[in-house]
C-alpha cells in the first residue's frame, strides 16, 4: 500500500464541531460569524498540507515505550502496533499566530477550525488504513495516545522518532506538546479480531485525560473519540 | 580564501561526477542496532560495522564518505553514556582510516544533522541555542580532521543558518548543505527552492542540494528548480522511492533508481548519493550508470533579491514599496513600545503596513537611550513571528545591524552603506559574512554631493568597493538621497536625475526615502504621491514610505496597471482589492437613533460600520460623553451578557474589536486629555517561559485594551526575570500571566515569586486552561481569571473604576 490517495477535498469538517469547539453549539451563527467561517475555511484550503505518516512495528520492539498499564490493556493480545502521526503542517501554526495581530476574533475561528479540520482528517486516515487491513482480516484496536490514562505524555517523542528516523516532520517540546500543533499521534493495534479488543468499556471517556473537567461532558456531550467500534 | 577551500573545489572539479554514500542506519540495523539505541554510539561501541560500511562504500565507489556523526549534537546526546568528543572522535578517525585502507583518494565529511528541536517562532528554541550546538559540533569537526562539513536533512531555514553561521565562524572549513522537501516543494518549515538556494549561496557554501524526502522521480520540480537557480555546484542524495509502512521496504530498486538519479546527473548535478532506502549496491549502480557521461555546468542567470523563510522577493519584479512606519524620530507611542519592551506593538506595525500594500518593511530602532542592539534583536524575532515580508535594517550602527542580521531567518537588507572609510570598514563585511543585499547611500566622508553627477560618481565608487568584497552587483541598491523641497527647491529634480544616471550608467537598482521630499509642507500626501510617479516614471525600483497614505497607494497601483499589471488592473476594475468579505451596512433606522446604530454595529462586530457611524456622531456629540456613556456602559453590558452565557467568545471578541476602532478614533480625533492618566495605567501581560500559547493571553488583552488601558505585551514564552525587568523598567501596577502547559506552570510560580519579592506593590492575576482557582492563590497570584472578561474586573481594582 503505497498511498491513501487522500484529497483535501474529500475532507469536510463538521461546521457543527467547530461551533462547538467556540462553545456555541446551540447559538444562532451571526452573519459575521458565518463569514469567518467561511474565510478560515478557504484560507486552510490553501495553506494546510494535510499529511499523514504511519508505520507498523512489533509490539515487542517497542517495550520502551509501551508504558503504563493503560496502553497495554489497550492493545490487548494485539502483536503489531500502528503509529500513526496527522499533520496540518507549520504553515497553520504561522497565520493563527499571525491573524491574533490584527483580528482577534478571526483568530479563534482559525483554530477552532483547523482544530476540526485534523480531527476529521485523522478519521479519514485512520478509516483508510482500517479498511485496508479489513480486506485481509486484519483489525485495528480504536486509537490511544500518550497522554491518554498513564500512558506517559513523555513517550510521544519516541514515537516520533520512530516514525521520522531522519527527516522530522512532527516534533514535540520538551511539555509534551507537539509542533505543528494540529498533529495528532495515535497508537492501534493491529491483529486479528481475536487479538484486538472490541471496545472501551462502559464507560469511553475513562482513560481520557479530561475526565472530570471536560466541558463537552458537562454539557452532556461525547466528542466521540473513543465511541468507535471496530 | 583558505587552502581547504581551494582543496575542496579542486576535488570537485577533478571528476565529472562525485559519489557520495547512502543510507547508514539502516544499514547498522542489518548489523544489529536496535530502534532505541542511537547509531552514534557505534563508534565506540561496535565500531568494527561503522568502518565496515565506510569501506564498503568507498569500494562502491563513494568519494566523500560522511562520518558516522549525524545525530553527534549535545542535544541529540544529552543522556549519552560517552562524551560528545569521544564520539565524534571516534566517527571521524574510523571514516579516515576507512579512507586509507581503501586507497583511495576520498575526502571525509563531518556530517551535522538536524537538532531534533522547532526552533522559534514555531517552537520555543532559540537560535542562540542552536547555534552554540552547532558551533562545538564545528570545532570538534575541525579538531578531529574532517575535510568538509556537510549539513544534511535541514527543514528549517532557521536551523540550517545556524549551522552555516556555526560552521564558518568555528572553522575553516568548506561547507556544504541539503535541505529535506516535501514533494509540494516545500520545506516543512515553508520555505521554497529558490529561496533556499539564493540564501545558502550568499551565506558562502561550497556546494547545496536536497537529500531524503523522496524519490528522485517524485521530486523533479523541485530538482529542476534546485538546477535552473543555483549556481554553485549541485547535490542530490534523495531516498530510493517511499517506504512500505508495514515492511519499511523503499519502493525503488537499484536499477530504478540509478537510472532516475542519471536522469538529473545529466541535467547538472555535480555531487550523487542516494538517502533512505539507498546501500552499497544503490551506489555502485548509479557508478555504472554514469559511466562516461560527462558533467553539465550549471547555467542560471542571478537575479537581486531579499527573501522571508519562505519566499524570494526578487528585485527586478518591482517596483516596490517599503514600509516606513518602523521608526521612531517623532513617534512617541514606538519610542515608548520600544523603550517598554513592547515588541508586540511593533510587529503589529509591520503586519498593518503589510496589509496596506508594503512589499518590505523597514526596520529603524535609532532611539535615545535605548539598547538598540538588543531592540533591534527582539523586534526581527517579532517581526518573523507573524510577518510575511522581507526587512530592510536601517542603521548605522555596525553592532545594531549585525543583532538583526544575525536574528532574521531570511535574505535581509542592509541600509545603508555609504563611502565613509568607517562604514566601509565595519558594514561591508557584514553584508558578505550574511549574506545580505545592501543599499548604497551616496555620501562620501562628510560631504553629501548635491548634484545628480557627483552622487553617481559615489555610487560608482562604492558599487565597485562591494564588488571586490564579493557582493553580487544584482544585490546592489541605489539610493538616490531625497532631500527636503522646503530647504532644496530642486532636490525633487536631483534625486529623478540621479536616478536616471543610475539605470543608464551604472544599472543598479534605485530607491528613494519619499516621504522626506514633503517635510514640514502641507497635503503631504499629495506631494509623495506626485513625486512618487515622477520617480516611478524613471524608472525607480523601491521606495520608502508610508502605505497607509491613499494618494501614495494610488499612484503606485496606477503606475503598475499603467504598466500593464493585469491582477491589478482585474482587481481594480472590479474593486475587489482582494476582500471576500460581504460589506455589511447599518442604518440609523435599524438602531433607532446614531448611537444605537452604532451600540448595534459594535454588538454585531462589523468594524467598518463602526467607524463610520463614529465619525458621524463625533460631528454632532463630545468625543469624551461617547465614551463614557455609550462605550464603556456597552463594554460592560456585553461581559455581563458573556458572563451569563448570553453571548459566547466569538461575538465577545468581535464586539470588542469592533469597540476598539471607535475609541481608537474618538481618541484620536478629539485628542483625548487624559493621555497621561492612561498611560500610567499599565498592564504586562506575557505568556509564560517554555510555553508559546499565546491565544489566552491575546484574548485577554483585546478586551483590556478596549478600557483605555496601557497594555505591554512581552509576548509568548517569557522568562521570569525579563518579566520582572518589565515590571520594575515601567513601574506596572498590575501584570498579567497566562499558561497552558501544567508543564510550564513552574515559570508561571517563579514569575510571581520574583514580582512578589522584588515589585511587591504589582499585583499578578493569571489564567489559562490548566490552572485553577485553588492552584492560581497557591502559586501567589492576585487574582485568578478564569474567563476572558475577568481581567476588567481586576484592572478596576487595582486602578480604580472611570
Amino acid at each position: 500500500m503505497k498511498t491513501l490517495n487522500l484529497k483535501f477535498n474529500h475532507i469536510e469538517p463538521s461546521r457543527q464541531s467547530v461551533l462547538r469547539l467556540l462553545g456555541q453549539e446551540s447559538a444562532e451563527i451571526s452573519p459575521l460569524l458565518f463569514d469567518q467561517l467561511e474565510n478560515a475555511k478557504n484560507l486552510l484550503e490553501q495553506i494546510a498540507r494535510l499529511d499523514y505518516y504511519w508505520s507498523v512495528f512489533e509490539k515487542d520492539d517497542l517495550s520502551h515505550l509501551l508504558e503504563g498499564q493503560d496502553i497495554q490493556a489497550h492493545l490487548g493480545r494485539a502483536s503489531k502496533v500502528l503509529i500513526l502521526a496527522t499533520s496540518l503542517g507549520s504553515e497553520v501554526d504561522f497565520e493563527i499566530r499571525r491573524a491574533q495581530a490584527f483580528d482577534m476574533p478571526f483568530a479563534l475561528v482559525l483554530d477552532a477550525y483547523a482544530s476540526v479540520l485534523v480531527e476529521t482528517f485523522t478519521d479519514h486516515v485512520e478509516l483508510g488504513i482500517r479498511t485496508y487491513y479489513q480486506k485481509n482480516d486484519l483489525y485495528l484496536s480504536t486509537r490511544f495516545a500518550p497522554g491518554y490514562g498513564d500512558f506517559p505524555l513523555q513517550t510521544i517523542g519516541g514515537f516520533l522518532d520512530l516514525i521520522f528516523p531522519i527527516n522530522q516532520q512532527i516534533y514535540c517540546e520538551d511539555n509534551g506538546l507537539m509542533k505543528p500543533a494540529k498533529s495528532i499521534l495515535t497508537i492501534m493495534g493491529l491483529g486479528t479480531k481475536e487479538e484486538i479488543k472490541a471496545d472501551m468499556g462502559e464507560d469511553p471517556c475513562s482513560v481520557c485525560f479530561l475526565m472530570g473537567q471536560c466541558s463537552l461532558r458537562s454539557r452532556g456531550g461525547y466528542c466521540g473519540k473513543f465511541e468507535r467500534k471496530i | 580564501m583558505g587552502n581547504l577551500k581551494e582543496r575542496f573545489r579542486s576535488f570537485l572539479s577533478a571528476k565529472d561526477f562525485i559519489y557520495l554514500d547512502g543510507a547508514t542506519g539502516t544499514e547498522l540495523q542489518k548489523f544489529g542496532l536496535n530502534l532505541s539505541q542511537p547509531a552514534e554510539y557505534w563508534n565506540i561501541e561496535e565500531s568494527q560495522f561503522i568502518k565496515e560500511i565506510h569501506l564498503a562504500y568507498l569500494n562502491a565507489g563513494t568519494d566523500i564518505i560522511c562520518a558516522n556523526t549525524f545525530g553527534a549534537s549535545l542535544k541529540k546526546l544529552k543522556s549519552a553514556p560517552y562524551k560528545q568528543e569521544e564520539i565524534i572522535s571516534n566517527g571521524l578517525r574510523l571514516a579516515h582510516e576507512a579512507v586509507d585502507e581503501s586507497a583511495k583518494e576520498a575526502l571525509v565529511a563531518y556530517d551535522m544533522g538536524p537538532l531534533g528541536e522547532l526552533m522559534y517562532p514555531s517552537g520555543t528554541f532559540s537560535f542562540k541555542e542552536a547555534y552554540q550546538d552547532f558551533a562545538g559540533q564545528a570545532r570538534l569537526a575541525h579538531k578531529y580532521g574532517a575535510d568538509l562539513i556537510l549539513i544534511e536533512t535541514m527543514s528549517d531555514l532557521y536551523e540550517l543558518k545556524a549551522a552555516i553561521l556555526a560552521s564558518k565562524e568555528n572553522s575553516d572549513l568548506p561547507i556544504a548543505c541539503t535541505m529535506a522537501f516535501q514533494t509540494d516543494g516545500r520545506t516543512f518549515s515553508g520555505t521554497d527552492v529558490e529561496t533556499y538556494v539564493n540564501f545558502a549561496s550568499a551565506m558562502g557554501v561550497e556546494a547545496l542540494g536536497i537529500n531524503c524526502s523522496a524519490g528522485p522521480k517524485d521530486l523533479t520540480k523541485i530538482i529542476n528548480s534546485l538546477i535552473e537557480h543555483s549556481r554553485i555546484p549541485v547535490i542530490l542524495k534523495p531516498n530510493a522511492g517511499m517506504p512500505c509502512p508495514e515492511t519499511g521496504q523503499y519502493s525503488l530498486s537499484k536499477e530504478d533508481f540509478a537510472i532516475e538519479m542519471a536522469h538529473f546527473a545529466r541535467r547538472g548535478v555535480k555531487l550523487i548519493g542516494g538517502c533512505c532506502g539507498t546501500n552499497t549496491d544503490y551506489i555502485k549502480q548509479l557508478a555504472l550508470e554514469l559511466d562516461g557521461v560527462s558533467y553539465e555546468k550549471l547555467r542560471s542567470v542571478y537575479r537581486g533579491n531579499a527573501s522571508t523563510s519562505a519566499q524570494t522577493f526578487y528585485f527586478d519584479g518591482g517596483p516596490y514599496l517599503i514600509g516606513e512606519k518602523i521608526s521612531p524620530s517623532r513617534k512617541p507611542k514606538l519610542q515608548a513600545a520600544l523603550r517598554e519592551a513592547n515588541y508586540a506593538y511593533v510587529a503589529k506595525l509591520a503586519v498593518d503596513q503589510e496589509r496596506a500594500g508594503s512589499d518590505f518593511i523597514d526596520v529603524n530602532i535609532a532611539s535615545p537611550g535605548l539598547d538598540q542592539v538588543k531592540a533591534m534583536e527582539e523586534v526581527v524575532l517579532n517581526l518573523m513571528s507573524i510577518s510575511r515580508r522581507p526587512l530592510f535594517l536601517d542603521s548605522k550602527d555596525p553592532e545594531v545591524l549585525e543583532a538583526g542580521l544575525r536574528a532574521y531567518n531570511g535574505k535581509a537588507v542592509i541600509n545603508s552603506l555609504s563611502l565613509r572609510a568607517e562604514e566601509l570598514k565595519s558594514i561591508l563585511p557584514l553584508a558578505v559574512h550574511y549574506g545580505a543585499a545592501i543599499v548604497l547611500l551616496p555620501i562620501r566622508e562628510d560631504d553629501i554631493p548635491m548634484d545628480a553627477r557627483a552622487r553617481v560618481e559615489v555610487l560608482r565608487e562604492l558599487k565597485q568597493k562591494c564588488i571586490q568584497a564579493g557582493l553580487p552587483k544584482e544585490d546592489l541598491i541605489a539610493d538616490c538621497l531625497v532631500m527636503a523641497l522646503e530647504s532644496d527647491p530642486v532636490a525633487a529634480q536631483v534625486c529623478l536625475e540621479t536616478i536616471s544616471l543610475c539605470k543608464q550608467e551604472l544599472e543598479l537598482k534605485t530607491l528613494v526615502g519619499l516621504s522626506n521630499i514633503s517635510t514640514r509642507l502641507p497635503e503631504r500626501a499629495q506631494i509623495n504621491a506626485a513625486f512618487l510617479s515622477a520617480c516611478l516614471a524613471r524608472g525607480l525600483d523601491f521606495a520608502i514610505a508610508d502605505p497607509s497614505q491613499e494618494e501614495v497607494q494610488e499612484a503606485y497601483i496606477f503606475h503598475k496597471i499603467l504598466k500593464g499589471d493585469l491582477e491589478i488592473l482585474q482587481n481594480y476594475a472590479s474593486n475587489d482589492q482582494g476582500k471576500k468579505s460581504r460589506a455589511f451596512k447599518i442604518s440609523s433606522q435599524d438602531g433607532k437613533t446614531s448611537r444605537g446604530a452604532l451600540e448595534l454595529a459594535i454588538r454585531s462586530g462589523l468594524e467598518k460600520e463602526v467607524y463610520r457611524l463614529t465619525k458621524e456622531l463625533l460631528v454632532i456629540e463630545e468625543g469624551m460623553d461617547l465614551i463614557e456613556n455609550l462605550l464603556l456602559p456597552l463594554l460592560d453590558d456585553l461581559g455581563r451578557s458573556y458572563n451569563e452565557g448570553e453571548i459566547f467568545l466569538p461575538q465577545l471578541l468581535q464586539a470588542a474589536q469592533a469597540a476598539q476602532v471607535s475609541l481608537d478614533l474618538i481618541r484620536e480625533e478629539v485628542q483625548i486629555t487624559d493621555t497621561k492618566a492612561r498611560e500610567d495605567q499599565k498592564i504586562i501581560v506575557a505568556t509564560v517561559a517554555g510555553d508559546i500559547h499565546d491565544i489566552g493571553k491575546n484574548i485577554a488583552k483585546s478586551i483590556l485594551e478596549n478600557y483605555g488601558y496601557n497594555l505591554i505585551d512581552l509576548g509568548r514564552n517569557v522568562p521570569p526575570q525579563t518579566i520582572l525587568e518589565a515590571v520594575l523598567v515601567n513601574d506596572c501596577k498590575l501584570v498579567g500571566l497566562s499558561a497552558l502547559m501544567t508543564s510550564t506552570l513552574p515559570a508561571m510560580e517563579e514569575s510571581i515569586r520574583l514580582i512578589k519579592e522584588q515589585a511587591p506593590y504589582c499585583k499578578v492575576m493569571v489564567g489559562g486552561a490548566v490552572l485553577t482557582e485553588e492552584y492560581a492563590y497557591k502559586i501567589g497570584a492576585d487574582y485568578y481569571c478564569p474567563d476572558a472578561n475577568s481581567d476588567i474586573i481586576y484592572a478596576r481594582e487595582v486602578f480604580g473604576q472611570d
